[in-house]
Formats: structure tokens, C-alpha cells, sequence
């Protein structure tokens, strides 16, 4: 029953979604209020009805019903209770649908708190959003890959063999389960955090098309825009992270990140995204950059759909990417489409999109901001060719060339590093143009402490794990992008960047903080939480450009990992232990055991700094015996220190040769990527907190379009 | 000069300068060739200078366990055999359902005299593809109805 209703409910949710895009649509050209009302009433009954077919699938999915090909799948009955919600978005069918729920929950959001304002564009905005809403309806309706509440009897019907009965089926193929490795907190959270940033963009692409489309290309778009852009910026960048915390805690591969499609087609509109959200101060200050800013947007949610097609498409083979399917080649023709509509609105309102204002320096801020955007999309560039290129050398009939993890490594450096320099630079420089005096003033001071601390900070590091190697390094004909020479260079200027950027920062907070004190009489702390309260946007956005420095140094952190894998035999002397840097791994005991739906093999190995006893860890291989895709997880053992963390795998008994394969690695500063990544998101509850400043003018705003809206309607009808 | 042209020779030394960035990585271990077993040839000497990522099938009854390495041979679908080394107790780990005939993405360097591959990593298949292709599912679900009524009857 729950799969009929959850259908009904998705054609629903289709037929009003498009009755919603048509209403707003027309609602706008006509200016006629009732086809707009009826399009915010539409999207309300879509809204509705995805949260009603959700429902049907969780009910399918925490009954353990079998009959729903899709519960087959990715559940089965043993599986806990959180793991069988979270099967919602474990699976293709269900994370669309899923998809499907956060972009109409986003729209109704949208439609509600906007609902007497922006009376222009707000019809064509509902119009553009439902869209693009009923697209991915459409998906998850009409192929039949994709519909998440196809019965095993359908599936089955449209072959040769009905009548078989799910009894049999079942007892023939028992359902195998989430993938094993998915059943972890931080997947349980990535995907909704990340698909909360994939199709929040769609707000603010919705309003660049309409504000195009009415010709209303002034403040009100961006202003009404601005939020709904940080708020998915960071749960792309947030989830982006938790993705690899999970990668970190869960593969066993000692790492976080590995310029993987299915990453990269995220970090490609998060990268566009903050570009954005940095040019938008240069046209409300300045009414400057508007082309810029509408291309921007546009890119932004273009992105976010190239990243479904080139992963669904089977477009680029990778091993992370999804079975290619034909709604890869959907989405890239939405792709496409969102492209041509939006460089055909854009040449038609050329002229309306003129800047106000020319740039008067190479030394201002809002040239720090331009470079800060040039560089943001070379790197989006960069992402796309590497991403890409396997596909672009087939179609020049090239070598089968594709870009490792060391190329993006390589041309990343010098691209963080320029950043970093943006991020301090930016608020030292004035606006319009900076002389060469106050210049001085404001670089001399950080420059001078940070260069000592920087260089220590460096020493400090290479003493402690790479207490032999050279600075220089040695060549070996390599070029001098692959030596050790420049991921030193870069290391170091990372380091150097990024307390730099720290300490301006911290001093443009003490700064204000002290002139606040002195002129309204406020205790220092007292002033300092004010100014950043009332001045959450920039204050907010220092915070997270702390984080980000703080992240960076974790990153370049990653430049002193060490790590060695052998066979160790538990208690067997002189074959139980190995040595890495300063630590030995002993291996003490091995026992196995049965618990759930696997059986697990654990090893003590105790940890020796220095030659004393530090710590005892215990990694764990685990074996799904009913999960051929995924037979077994590692489970590493992860000690988790300021200045390191020492990350233990344990591979499983080595074949043939007795004993256990394991695996430690020496990551060196990660935890403070955890600690930027929880800045950033201080920072940006900072930004999203509520702005009284901000809310009168956008009062004022909606007033005067509120009146010339009641001119035109009074016109339009005498 | 003019801010505007000043603004765009930055913006090109910018745009110029991570190309030649990009260009300059892409040799030596910066990428790699990917390819499947019978095309490795089709890269005449150039297989031996770069590493390679070669996609195929582990040949049945060539998995062989000598100290700390593991040789196998890798085939291709359309013919093809490549020898293959893996130090699978000091370089990397093997997947657990690396079997005969499975799908594996071998990746190393291709050696000559004798002509073989040494693997640095083998990998078969990853977590976040959630699931293989519908209609893959139905056969061999279908398949395996078929062989439970083969049994029965």
C-alpha cells in the first residue's frame, strides 16, 4: 500500500510542481497577484505531497517491507533502526527523492518569508525554482531505475519470469543491507548537509533569472539573495568536510581527501560559491561587478548539476562514480539548458547589468576581491580539466592521460597560498585605491611577527618528524614542481600565510574592539562581543577566514605523513613489532568474535613513544559474509593528538604467510582541520545571525517596491 | 596605462601562470595512464614511463603466494594477459574480494625483462557506488532462480 501511495503522492508532487512553475510564470507577465498565490499555494501542496512519499518510503524502509525493490536493496531486517532511516538517502532512488524533499522544503521556505516582498521578481523566481523542482520529480517518476517505490514484482513483470514470490526471492537472495562502510555517524550526515548545499544554489540562481528576466538588476536581488547563499556555501563546505572525516575514520586509507570526481564536483560550485559571496560586497558597495555576479550564480548551480550528470553519466569512469545510467545525460541536458537560458537573459539585459562605477587601483580592496575571484575560478577551472580529462583526451584522440592526486597537490599549493595572502590582505587595503604609507603601517606589523613564528612553526614541525631530510631535498631529474624543494616551499609559506592571516584577524578584532570600548565606554570584552555582533557579516566572515587558516595548516600538515605496513605475528618475539619515527608498533594479541550481521578480528597493538609505552589501540577488521559487494571494513584505530595522530589499520591475517597485515601511518597536525572546519561554522552562524541593519533596509526596500507595485496594478486595470 | 588593461594582463598573468602550472604538473607522477589490459601496448615505450592505471580481470588459477609478494595476472576482455607482482605485505592491502575474475584497477609501474607490472595499489570496487546497474541486479537475480529450479527439478 505504502508503495502506491508514495507513487500517487510523487505524481502529485510532479503535476502541482509544474501547474506551480506555469502559475508563476504567467503570474509574473500578466501581474496578475491571484496566478501568483496560486502558484505559492501549489508549491505548498508539492511540499506536501514529497514529504508524504518520504514518509511512505521511511515507513517501507523501518517495516522492513521486502516487496519495495529498493528496501531489498539497501536494508535488511537486522540492521538498526537509525542505519534503516538513513538507507533513505543510501541509495540512488532514495537520495533523489530525498534531493527532492530539501529543494521543495528550500523553495517553500523561500516562498514563505518572501511572501510580501519582491512582488516583481518573487512569481518569476517561484516559476524558475518549481522548474528545476519538477525536473527532479520527473526523474524520480518516470525512469524506472530511479523510482524508489518499484516493487519486486514490477521488477520482475517487466521480464520474463512473473510469478515467482517474494518469498522465494528472498529466500534465494536475502536482502545484503546498507554497505557497511555507510553505517557510520559522519555518512549518516554527510549526504543530507551536502545535499542541503547542492540545492540551496537553486535559491539564488532562481532569483538571478528572475531579477533578468523583470529587469530589475539593482540591490534587491542581491540583498535578498545574500543569506540564502551562505547558508548552502556552508553546508557544501561542511558537508564536503564531514565527507572526509568519514573517508579519514571509516576506508582505512590514512587520508581525507583525494580529488576523487564525486569530491570534486562538490568543492567545484563551493569554490564558485565563495567567489560569490565576496564579489556581492563590490556591488553593493560599489554597483560594480553585476555581469560578474549574475554569471557567478548562474556557474554556481550549473555546477551543482554537472556534478549529478558527470557522476550519473558514466561520462567519467571513475571507480567512485555511480552505474552509468541515462539520467546522467538528463541532468547534463538541464545542464545545458540552465547554461543557454542563462547566457541568452544575460545578453538581453547587457546593458541593464553596466557597472555604476570602474575599478581605481590594482591596490584597493575591491581589487583584492577581483584577484580573490579570478584565482577562486582558474581553481574551478583547474578542478574541471582534471576532473575531465580523461574524457576531453578520448574526444582529442589523445593519450589516455588522467591527473593524479599529486597534479591537483601541485597546482593547489601556490593557489592556497595566493588565497591566504587575499584573505589578509583584503581588509588591510582601503577602498578605491591604498597609498603606499598606510600600506606600510598595516603590513609592517603582522609581517614582522609572523615571519619569526612561521619560520618557527616550520622548524618546529621538520624537527619533530622529519628531523633528517633536507630543505633542499634531492632532484632525482625530477622536475622542479615534483622535488621536494617546492612542497617544502609550499608547506612553509602555508605555514607562514596562514598565521599571518591569523594575526590580522585577531588584531582587526582588537582593534575595533578597543576603539568601540574607548568611544561608547564598554568593557573590552563587552565591546568585543558587541562589534562583532553588530557587524556580523564582517566580523563573521573574519572568523571563518580564520578557520580557514587554521584548516590550512592541517593541510599543510599532510606534507609530513609517514607510514609503513607489515606482517606482525601477535607475541611472537622479534616478529611482533616495527618501527615508525619515534613510535613502535607491537602487536600483542589477536581475538575474533561474532557481533550483528559480521564477524570481527581485532588486534591489540600497544603504541611506544620513544620506547616507552603510550598507548594501547585496537584496530578491527570486520567481515560481512552477506555483503559481496563490500565483505569487509576496516575499522582503524585513531589517536587523535594536537601535534599528530597516530592512525592504526589492521589489514586482516596475511594470506599464506600467517600473522596480521598492519598498517600505521603518523598524520601530523589533522585535528586542526576539524578545528578550522568548526570555526568556519561559528563563523558563519555569526553571518546568519539576525541583522537589524539589514532588515530595515530590506523594510524600506519591499515598501517602495510594495508601492510601485499597487501604481502598476492600479494602471494595469484602469 | 588604463586600470581596465592593467586588470587584464593580471587577470591573464593569473589565468597564464596556473595553465603553465597545470602543464608543468601533469608529467612525471602528476597523472597517469589509464587503460585497460589490451591497450597498454597501443602506448608503445611511453607504458614504462609514467605509472599506469590498468583495468581487467584477475585469470583464474594465477594467484600465487612467494614471501612478501603476490603474482597474479591480470586479462583483458578482449584478450590480453598482464603479469602482475603485488607486495601485499609491505606496499598495500588487498581488497577482500579480490578472486579470480574479479574486476580489479591495478595501479604501479610496468617493468620490462621480463615483462611485468608491479602494482602499488589494487582496488575492486568503492562504497559510494551505491549499487551496480538495475538491469545487472535483475539478471542476476533471475539467474539464480534460474539455477534454485535447475536444483529443484
Amino acid at each position: 500500500m505504502a508503495n502506491e501511495l508514495g507513487e500517487i503522492a510523487l505524481g502529485l508532487a510532479f503535476v502541482f510542481g509544474i501547474f506551480a512553475m506555469l502559475a508563476g510564470f504567467l503570474g509574473g507577465a500578466l501581474r496578475r497577484d491571484a496566478l501568483t498565490q496560486s502558484a505559492q499555494r501549489a508549491v505548498f501542496v508539492v511540499y506536501l505531497s514529497v514529504t508524504f512519499a518520504v514518509g511512505c518510503l521511511l515507513t517501507l524502509l523501518v517495516r522492513s517491507d521486502f516487496s519495495n525493490y529498493y528496501v531489498w536493496k539497501f536494508t535488511n531486517a537486522e540492521m538498526a533502526l537509525p542505519f534503516k532511516i538513513c538507507a533513505l538517502w543510501g541509495g540512488y532512488e532514495g537520495s533523489l527523492l530525498f534531493w527532492s524533499w530539501i529543494m521543495t522544503g528550500f523553495v517553500l521556505a523561500v516562498v514563505f518569508l518572501n511572501r510580501n516582498r519582491h512582488r516583481r521578481i518573487m512569481p518569476y523566481a517561484i516559476g524558475t525554482m518549481m522548474t528545476v523542482a519538477s525536473f527532479f520529480l520527473a526523474v524520480n517518476l518516470f525512469p524506472a531505475e530511479s523510482n524508489p517505490f518499484k516493487t519486486w514484482s514490477e521488477v520482475l513483470a517487466d521480464g520474463t519470469r512473473s510469478g515467482i514470490g517474494i518469498e522465494q526471492l528472498l529466500a534465494a537472495r536475502p536482502p545484503r543491507g546498507l554497505n557497511p562502510q555507510l553505517q557510520h555517524w559522519a555518512m549518516i550526515s554527510h549526504p543530507p548537509i551536502l545535499y542541503l548545499g547542492f540545492t540551496g544554489f537553486l535559491i539564488p540562481f532562481a532569483f538571478a533569472v528572475a531579477a533578468l528576466i523583470t529587469g530589475q538588476l539593482g540591490e534587491t536581488w542581491i540583498r535578498a539573495v545574500r543569506r540564502w547563499t551562505i547558508l548552502p556555501w556552508f553546508f557544501l563546505g561542511f558537508g564536503l568536510m564531514l565527507g572526509g572525516r568519514w573517508a579519514y575514520e571509516e576506508l582505512g586509507w590514512g587520508g581525507y581527501w583525494a580529488w576523487d570526481p564525486v569530491e570534486n564536483a562538490a568543492l567545484m560550485p563551493w569554490f564558485l560559491g565563495t567567489a560569490f559571496l565576496h564579489s556581492v560586497m563590490i556591488q553593493e558597495k560599489k554597483g560594480m561587478l553585476k555581469v560578474w555576479n549574475v554569471i557567478l550564480v548562474i556557474l554556481t548551480f550549473a555546477f551543482c548539476i554537472l556534478g549529478t550528470g558527470i557522476t550519473r553519466s558514466g561520462l567519467i569512469q571513475s571507480v567512485h562514480a555511480f552505474a552509468e545510467s541515462k539520467i546522467g545525460w538528463m541532468f547534463l541536458t538541464l545542464l545545458a539548458a540552465i547554461l543557454i537560458a542563462g547566457a541568452l537573459l544575460i545578453a538581453w539585459r547587457w546593458n541593464m547589468l553596466k557597472a555604476e562605477n570602474r575599478l581605481d587601483s590594482l591596490v584597493s580592496r575591491e581589487s583584492s576581491f577581483v584577484f580573490q575571484n579570478l584565482i577562486l575560478m582558474a581553481a574551478t577551472l583547474v578542478v574541471l580539466v582534471g576532473t575531465i580529462y580523461p574524457k576531453i583526451a578520448e574526444w582529442l584522440e589523445a593519450p589516455p592521460l588522467m591527473m593524479g592526486p599529486p597534479w591537483f597537490n601541485m597546482i593547489m599549493g601556490p593557489v592556497a597560498l595566493a588565497l591566504l595572502f587575499l584573505a589578509g590582505a583584503g581588509p588591510l587595503f582601503a577602498w578605491r585605491r591604498t597609498s603606499v604609507q598606510s600600506l606600510k603601517k598595516a603590513f609592517i606589523l603582522p609581517t614582522l611577527i609572523a615571519l619569526p613564528l612561521g619560520i618557527l612553526l616550520y622548524w618546529f614541525v621538520r624537527r619533530r618528524f622529519f628531523p633528517n631530510a633536507s630543505f633542499l631535498g634531492e632532484m632525482n631529474g625530477q622536475s622542479f614542481f615534483q622535488s621536494e624543494l617546492y612542497t617544502n616551499l609550499i608547506t612553509f609559506g602555508c605555514f607562514l600565510l596562514a598565521i599571518w592571516l591569523g594575526l590580522i584577524v585577531l588584531r582587526e578584532f582588537y582593534q575595533g574592539a578597543r576603539t568601540r570600548g574607548r568611544t561608547v565606554k564598554e568593557p573590552f570584552f563587552t565591546a568585543l562581543w558587541r562589534l562583532t555582533t553588530k557587524n556580523q557579516r564582517r566580523y563573521g566572515g573574519y572568523i571563518i577566514h580564520f578557520g580557514i587558516a587554521v584548516m590550512m595548516v592541517g593541510f599543510a600538515g599532510k606534507a609530513f605523513d609517514e607510514d609503513l605496513q607489515r606482517t606482525l605475528r601477535p607475541g611472537v618475539e622479534g616478529q611482533d613489532t616495527f618501527q615508525l619515527g619515534r613510535y613502535t608498533f607491537r602487536a600483542k594479541a589477536a581475538h575474533a568474535g561474532t557481533q550483528g550481521n559480521y564477524q570481527w578480528n581485532r588486534l591489540t597493538v600497544e603504541v611506544l613513544r620513544d620506547g616507552e609505552l603510550w598507548q594501547t589501540v585496537h584496530p578491527e577488521q570486520r567481515l560481512y559474509a552477506n555483503n559481496p559487494d563490500q565483505p569487509s571494513t576496516s575499522e582503524p584505530s585513531i589517536v587523535m593528538r594536537p601535534l599528530e595522530d597516530i592512525y592504526v589499520v589492521n589489514a586482516g591475517p596475511a594470506p599464506q604467510a600467517g600473522g596480521f597485515i598492519v598498517h600505521a601511518w603518523i598524520n601530523p597536525l589533522v585535528t586542526w582541520v576539524w578545528i578550522g572546519m568548526a570555526l568556519i561554522a561559528f563563523g558563519t552562524v555569526i553571518c546568519m545571525l539576525p541583522d537589524r541593519t539589514e532588515r530595515r533596509i530590506l523594510e524600506r526596500v519591499a515598501a517602495a517596491e510594495e508601492r510601485l507595485h499597487q501604481e502598476v496594478s492600479v494602471g494595469a486595470r484602469s | 596605462m588604463n586600470n581596465m588593461v592593467k586588470f587584464g594582463i593580471c587577470g591573464a598573468l593569473i589565468l597564464g601562470g596556473v595553465i603553465w602550472l597545470a602543464i608543468e604538473a601533469q608529467s612525471g607522477d602528476g597523472s597517469l595512464y589509464y587503460v585497460k589490459v589490451e591497450e597498454i601496448d597501443s602506448l608503445g615505450s611511453s607504458a614504462y614511463e609514467r605509472r599506469l592505471k590498468v583495468a581487467g580481470k584477475v585469470a583464474a588459477g594465477s594467484r600465487r603466494y612467494e614471501g612478501e609478494w603476490l603474482h597474479f595476472s591480470i586479462e583483458g576482455e578482449k584478450g590480453g594477459q598482464l603479469p602482475t607482482e603485488f607486495a601485499y605485505q609491505t606496499e598495500g592491502v588487498l581488497p577482500d574480494n579480490f578472486d579470480d575474475g574479479a574486476m580489479v584497477i591495478v595501479e604501479g609501474v610496468l617493468h620490462q625483462d621480463p615483462r611485468r607490472f608491479e602494482a602499488k595499489q589494487i582496488q575492486t570496487k568503492c562504497s559510494s557506488k551505491y549499487e551496480a546497474d538495475y538491469d545487472q541486479k535483475r539478471n542476476e537475480y533471475e539467474a539464480s532462480q534460474e539455477t534454485a529450479r535447475g536444483a529443484e527439478r
